[in-house]
């Protein structure tokens, strides 16, 4: 090979990894152009919630540490059949006394 | 009057105001201590409760709860049987039942009768009695009951406002009980 062969194939070798960068800061800058229009499009969404309307959002946390035991069954019984009154609160309620809530 | 607060269903659907009788629920053991050994059995106390749904319907049918809100209720006959037993005759006042006709009393909401099948006696609803229950649980449960009964509308909303109105209150240290003396003043 030439020293003249040599320097045109350094020069086309330099002219493709010119061409190369350049179409690759293309796609970077391309790359960049979304990703901060997909955080704006989120922040909007966000900002465009009204208070108090509902949104088919739920919250799923799991549980921070879920224990799996053995149960025993102690006892089956009916439950209480009384009001959950303290006495105090039934002698407001004694006949003729006029009580308003 | 035909009186009707009650439409019958017989499926696995859970909407706000269903009644679901003879109910269980699991109650662990109030003296038990945390954390326990894997392999110590966990005691469990069943409870036969007559409960109903307060979870709202849209929660229900939209799947946005995985635990079901519920209130006990308990039929009038009983209260009365109970808690002249416990010793307070004013259950039977005239001055009660006309209190909790009105919803003057926080915590409870009064249930009408049904004579029909299924039937239901007058039954007051207990908000100080809360559980919660696994959805699929109570959902095959309520499958399994067969016609049972579920609160009409404005009936089920009413329900409802009875049990927000006894959540968000709010008790003051000093009320204007004097009022009731002191706004007495002549014209």
């Amino acid at each position: 090979m030439t020293l003249e062969q040599l320097e045109e194939r350094m020069m086309a070798l330099k002219e493709t990894i010119e061409e190369r960068v350049a179409a690759l800061e293309g796609a970077v800058e391309a790359l960049r152009k979304q990703q901060p229009h997909h955080q704006d499009s989120v922040a909007s969404n966000a900002e465009e919630m009204i208070l108090g309307t509902e949104y088919p959002l739920v919250l799923s946390i799991p549980p921070a540490k879920a224990h799996r035991v053995q149960g025993r069954i102690r006892s089956i019984s009916r439950g209480p059949q009384d009001l959950a009154l303290t006495d105090e609160e039934w002698a407001m309620f004694a006949e003729g006394e006029d009580h308003g809530s | 009057m035909e009186v009707d607060w009650y439409q019958i269903v017989q499926d696995a659907t859970l909407f706000q105001g269903d009644i679901l009788l003879h109910c269980p629920v699991f109650v662990i053991a109030a003296e038990l201590s945390w954390p326990q050994s894997s392999n110590a059995p966990l005691e469990v106390d069943i409870k036969d409760l007559d409960l109903i749904v307060m979870t709202q319907t849209c929660d229900l049918q939209n799947n946005k709860v995985e635990d079901v809100l519920l209130a006990q209720m308990v039929a009038w006959p009983q209260v009365v049987s109970a808690e002249v037993q416990k010793g307070n005759p004013s259950v039977q006042s005239r001055n009660f039942r006309k209190q909790l006709v009105e919803g003057n009393i926080p915590g409870f909401s009064l249930l009408h009768k049904r004579e029909e099948e299924p039937s239901l006696p007058w039954s007051v609803v207990d908000f100080h009695r809360l559980f919660t229950l696994p959805k699929a649980f109570l959902s095959r449960f309520a499958a399994s009951l067969g016609p049972r009964l579920r609160l009409r509308s404005p009936y089920r909303e009413h329900l409802a406002q009875a049990f927000a109105r006894y959540f968000m209150r709010v008790g003051l240290p000093h009320d204007a009980r004097t009022f009731e003396k002191e706004g007495d003043v002549k014209p």
